[in-house]
């Protein structure tokens, strides 16, 4: 209805606009006629032409055959406006009928194109009204003009009073992942699953949270969270797509290709996973063809990346430096692992940190000392990404 | 709503445009004064709809609104700001709302200044330009709607081509549209003269700053598109000859051509046919312009759309326009009259040599570029028509020309002295061979070809001041009356100084860069140093950066001569995360004129080397600060008081002759 | 001069400077044309195409190889015939195994083709429009018709 009545308005003001000087009475005796306008033109021709003789820019024998041809020209406007204005004017019988037939015709035509081509009644929905959309299932509608972080907080503070209250984490849980802090996601999913009993969507948030922690790998941990989940019901979405990224990084990539396929097929299926589907096909379907299978290691885990797409910035950069700081952490009990500094390593140097990747790369070859075959995989590691490996090479 | 209030807003601006095309031209044959009066009001209300259409768009590519299709399509939630304003026109749909929102612009504009027209000129005018305005809003309407919505919205859009997410971009289109449709209001007025079929020295200048104002942002778009291809395509070049070059390179040659006739036709009433087809020209280039790059016809680096069924319709636009237009032109021009004569050696007689060289050049640019294609269409053979033939055309044509243009100002209207001229000009033309014989010899072993080249440079820059030399009165007037004379100069003869000065630093920068630049490719590990011209490049090594929408491995290379370190280049190969797609980002170091540039090509399999791709270009700017010259040269022509001359007030003796009737 | 004179001079002046642009576009036309190609045409007439032309094809998997010093080495290849192509220089960004391409050289007289300039068009999607042509002419390439609409 607001939108009839802005587009009806938007068409009077216009025609407004339009349709003023033919309403107002007509002065003839106020405006020129056609050839004073070139009057105007000759006479400034002359005065330049004066100016140009004085400054001694042309001789006088140019300047007064250019006078005379100027002047000739002046004349023939002269007599051109005089003929004009002796002649009966038609000012002032505009064509009443006409005019009305135009001002009829523009609102018309457009109401009747733009019923063709428009989709009125659909609503504008920027970004920012989409997420909160999304948000609000999972929150109370009174705090639906929150944003997550401050939701967060208020959640936090309430189960800090009662951390008995098993709706409370069922709450905040997923807005962990959304922020990227796994390892409370995981703390929290934990507690609801051990307080409200498990569902579903429980067990593939706490997939997703040790996915996450493992800094962008589906581990044993994770792969058998959503397994239960699967388990609990088939048809989880986020389980699905990520088991069959579990394939997929596995070396099965036909067997995820499929998974995806029919998680985008199912239309039970939740959008954005079947959007996360999408973006796995077009990554291991396009490249399974034009690579050699398993040459493509896991980037910074673009999934989660993704996912948590919708969150700011900041937020985002929040959740990487969490990310990385929980695996640097792991490594750090447990060095034992090629991979994971390896991950570590590209981590530090995608987001630019050369001094923490440098470091890394020190760390990661103490740990190997001893192993001549993983100390050499570092060492390369570090040099195809542009990283000193602290002395041993140069 | 305020995506369909937009939508709707396009919808009214078609409509409207019917209205500004029969009702000024209705007034204007009747001689209704009421209908005439009409036609400004008309301008201003569809432009006041299509910028509002416009913002709508714009607004829905700021807040990520992927409900509309368009904006879906091409761009992404995680875009920098800057280039979620520029994404709006870096596809089809966007572009061409662009296109029609500056030609609305131009319309709004004319009403505006018009008041110093002839109403039924002014009413004309108007009408033409709402025919062009309904043909091309009738078009996104109908075959590229930008505003087809999408339900429900997706989550995440896919992102502008990474190749079109550029500070350039920004700038470049909106200038080449300004003036590829600033030559409308040309078009419109040789219309409306054809229509009236009066045309005389006051029309021409009337269009005159129309033309220069097209003119001068075609001049600048099509400068910013060339350095715009230089460092973002990686390849070292700047100009390639490609069509979508060519087709705004072929305006700009009529536009440039119009723009002295119609000079002549201010001051002395000749070449009118001729400045009224030349005026058709400018514009039916541009709209061939618009045909090429919208239609994907033509492969190119740039056509970013192509779509059979749009390419049809917008041929169908361009023949009406085009065929229509020239059968007009056909039917009235026997009835213009013959304006006046002149010696062939004249200033009239040199502006006209001009305008048969630049329409020549044009033919021949013209021909390149759709040769391929009339070949493709007779016998099936695909043939592409590059560099070479251009340079084999194009460029012998533009010697004479060149050499030609410091005598035209200095010939006098109507029969000159070429004898005189020349005098005058010797000191010059002595000063233009003396810096092209110190080029030879400093360049030990420089082609001759580069030294006739670099005296043709400066034979224009210095010969473009012969003028104004001369007018000062220099040597013998003393510095005072100097100053004087030359501050009390048209500023059109400043401009036309400093345009020609420009296109002389144009020459010297290509004739520099052709003749004198280095290249090399190589292999380089990191900590490997090469030589170029004289300064001695490091690669330091590679190293990966996160962007805002990108992952990119840059390179760093430290530049140093006679073991002085002077700058750190950084190129880059960038991956754009939503389309998986890879560009080079060239790194560029500017030492005074010249520039060094290097791209990164791909790293090599099993080492730690990648391959390098190094130039030297010297006086390489110079090819875009002589469009800059030319841009300052058409400004201080447009700022000329003799452009601006105001409505005329009925004199008191008509007024009692009018009083008498009544 | 008579007015006629005049007159004439211009027209002359016109004519001569017409007769000379299309005297160049003549020359410039036969010389400096550039006729596109796929292997099997190459190979179809040998000795037809000695000056400048574009090979189009598609880049044979597994047959890019670089060479010692910047240069490199692959093979563009249609449905039924291969040339080898040797080229200095930096490969486009686009540049990849099994994907559309088109370089502009000449044929050697080994064979080979030394390419001077290598073309493979800025959309992922995008299929250099002869290299399209040729391939949906020879029934080999369909699908992506989608992509081309965009």
């Amino acid at each position: 209805m607001l939108f009839i009545i802005l587009a009806a308005l938007l068409t009077i003001v216009l025609l407004g606009i339009v349709f003023w000087p033919a309403l107002r009475p007509a002065e003839p005796a106020a405006t020129a006629h056609e050839h004073d306008f070139d009057l105007e033109i000759y006479k400034d021709q002359l005065r330049e032409l004066d100016t140009d003789l004085e400054r001694g820019v042309i001789n006088a024998a140019q300047a007064d055959y250019a006078r005379a041809e100027i002047g000739r020209r002046l004349l023939a406007a002269e007599d051109a406006a005089q003929a004009e204005a002796d002649a009966k004017r038609t000012a002032g019988n505009t064509r009443g009928p006409m005019l009305a037939a135009a001002a009829a015709f523009a609102p018309l035509a457009a109401v009747v194109i733009y019923a063709a081509v428009g989709s009125p009644g659909m609503d504008a929905q920027p970004l920012a009204g989409r997420l909160q959309e999304r948000q609000q299932p999972m929150t109370a509608q009174t705090l639906q003009n929150l944003d997550v972080k401050e939701l967060v907080k208020k959640a936090e503070d309430h189960l800090r009073a009662n951390p008995d209250d098993g709706r409370g984490w069922d709450v905040l849980a997923p807005m962990y992942l959304r922020l990227g802090r796994a390892d409370d996601a995981r703390d929290a999913f934990e507690r609801a699953i051990a307080m409200l009993g498990e569902t579903a969507p429980r067990r593939s948030g706490l997939g997703q949270a040790y996915y996450m922690l493992s800094g962008g790998a589906v581990d044993v941990n994770a792969r058998s969270e959503f397994e239960r989940a699967v388990a609990l019901d088939p048809n989880d979405s986020r389980s699905r797509f990520f088991l069959a990224l579990a394939a997929a990084e596995g070396g099965n990539v036909n067997g995820a290709l499929e998974g995806w396929k029919t998680l985008i097929a199912d239309n039970r299926a939740a959008p954005e996973w079947k959007a996360a589907a999408q973006e796995g096909l077009r990554r291991f379907g396009g490249e399974a063809l034009a690579m050699a299978p398993g040459s493509s290691a896991p980037q910074l885990d673009q999934e989660t990346v993704k996912n948590v797409q919708s969150m700011s910035a900041e937020d985002r950069q929040a959740m990487i430096g969490n990310m990385i700081a929980q695996l640097d952490a792991r490594l750090r009990d447990n060095p034992d692992d090629v991979a994971g500094w390896q991950r570590l390593i590209r981590s530090y140097s995608v987001l630019g940190k050369k001094p923490e990747a440098e470091d890394a790369v020190k760390r990661a070859l103490e740990a190997f000392a001893s192993d001549e075959t993983k100390h050499g995989q570092i060492v390369e590691f570090a040099a195809a990404l542009g990283l000193s490996s602290g002395g041993t090479t140069q | 709503m305020i995506v369909e209030l937009g939508h709707y807003a396009l919808v009214l601006a078609l409509a409207l445009s019917v209205l500004q095309t029969v009702v000024p031209f209705v007034g204007a044959r009747t001689g209704d004064t009421r209908q005439m009066a009409m036609a400004p009001n008309l301008a201003f209300a569809v432009f006041a709809a299509i910028a509002l259409s416009f913002g709508v768009l714009t607004w829905g590519y700021v807040a990520s609104d992927f409900s509309i299709l368009n904006v879906w399509e091409n761009s992404n939630s995680q875009q920098p700001l800057l280039f979620k304003f520029t994404g709006v026109w870096g596809n089809h749909e966007g572009s061409m709302m662009l296109w029609i929102l500056i030609l609305s612009l131009f319309g709004a504009l004319v009403a505006f200044f018009g008041s110093n027209l002839p109403p039924s000129l002014r009413a004309m005018v108007i009408s033409v330009q709402g025919l062009i305005a309904t043909a091309f809003t009738g078009f996104i309407l109908f075959t590229s709607n930008p505003f087809t919505r999408l339900s429900p919205a997706p989550l995440e859009g896919q992102d502008l081509n990474p190749i079109l997410q550029d500070v350039g971009l920004a700038i470049h289109p909106p200038l080449l549209y300004l003036g590829y449709v600033g030559f409308s209001v040309c078009f419109a007025f040789a219309i409306a003269a054809l229509v009236e079929g009066r045309i005389d020295a006051a029309w021409a200048r009337w269009v005159r700053p129309w033309t220069l104002t097209a003119w001068i942002f075609l001049t600048a778009g099509i400068a910013m598109g060339s350095y715009w291809a230089y460092y973002e395509l990686g390849w070292g070049g700047w100009w390639f000859w490609d069509p979508v070059e060519n087709a705004s390179f072929m305006p700009w040659l009529a536009g440039t051509a119009l723009l002295h006739s119609a000079l002549v036709m201010e001051k002395r009433e000749a070449l009118k046919v001729w400045t009224i087809l030349l005026a058709i020209l400018a514009f039916s280039l541009s709209l061939l312009g618009t045909f090429l790059v919208r239609s994907g016809v033509l492969t190119s680096v740039h056509a970013f759309a192509s779509d059979p069924t749009r390419g049809v319709v917008i041929l169908a636009i361009l023949v009406f326009f085009i065929g229509g237009a020239l059968i007009l032109f056909a039917l009235r021009s026997s009835t213009l009259s013959n304006g006046g004569l002149f010696h062939p050696i004249s200033r009239e007689g040199a502006l006209l040599l001009n305008n048969l060289i630049l329409t020549t050049a044009a033919a021949t640019v013209f021909v390149g570029t759709l040769y391929p294609l009339a070949i493709e269409a007779l016998t099936g053979e695909k043939i592409s028509v590059g560099a070479p033939y251009f340079d084999a055309t194009f460029a012998p044509l533009m010697i004479p020309l060149l050499l030609a243009v410091p005598f035209g100002p200095l010939l006098a209207w109507k029969r000159g002295d070429l004898f005189g001229a020349a005098q005058r000009l010797y000191v010059f033309a002595g000063i233009a061979i003396l810096a092209g014989l110190v080029t030879l010899y400093l360049a030990t072993g420089a082609p001759v070809l580069a030294a006739i080249g670099v005296t043709i440079g400066f034979w224009l820059i210095v010969g473009a001041f012969a003028e104004v030399w001369q007018k000062s009165g220099l040597p013998k007037a003393g510095v005072r009356t100097a100053m004087a004379r030359l501050s009390g100069l048209p500023r059109s003869v400043w401009g036309t100084a400093f345009a020609h000065a420009g296109l002389g630093v144009i020459t010297l920068g290509i004739v520099s860069v052709s003749a004198f630049q280095e290249e090399h490719v190589l292999r380089m590990a990191p900590g490997d140093t090469t030589d170029l011209s004289g300064f001695s490049v490091l690669f330091e090594g590679m190293e990966p950066r996160q962007g805002p929408n990108y992952t990119e491995n840059v390179a760093t290379f430290q530049v140093s001569r006679d073991g002085k370190q002077i700058a750190t280049i950084n190129p880059a190969k960038r991956i754009y995360t939503a389309r998986r797609m890879p560009t080079t980002e060239a790194g560029i170091h500017t030492r005074g004129f010249s520039q060094i540039y290097i791209a990164l090509g791909d790293p090599v399999e099993g080492s730690n080397q990648i391959v390098v791709r190094l130039w030297w270009k010297p006086d390489v700017t110079l090819i875009w600060f002589g469009p800059i010259l030319m841009v300052i040269g058409g400004l201080f022509s447009l700022s000329d008081r003799r452009l601006r001359i105001g409505a005329p007030v009925p004199s008191a003796r008509r007024r009692q002759v009018l009083a008498a009737a009544e | 001069m008579t007015r006629k004179q005049k007159r004439f001079t211009v027209i002359f002046g016109a004519l001569a400077m017409l007769g000379v642009a299309v005297a160049l576009v003549l020359t410039a036309l036969s010389d400096q044309v550039t006729f596109f190609r796929t292997p099997s045409e190459v190979h179809a007439a040998p000795g037809q195409d000695t000056g400048r032309i574009r090979l189009g094809g598609l880049v044979e998997k597994g047959s890019v190889k670089h060479a010692d010093n910047s240069g490199v080495e692959f093979t563009i290849e249609d449905t039924t015939d291969r040339i080898v192509v040797r080229y200095a220089g930096i490969l486009p960004d686009l540049f990849r195994e099994g994907q559309g391409v088109v370089a502009e050289g000449e044929l050697q007289s080994d064979g080979t083709f030394l390419a001077d300039t290598v073309l493979a068009k800025h959309d992922e999607n995008y299929m250099p429009k002869e290299v399209a042509d040729k391939l949906k002419e020879q029934g080999y390439w369909q699908g992506k018709e989608a992509n081309a609409a965009q």
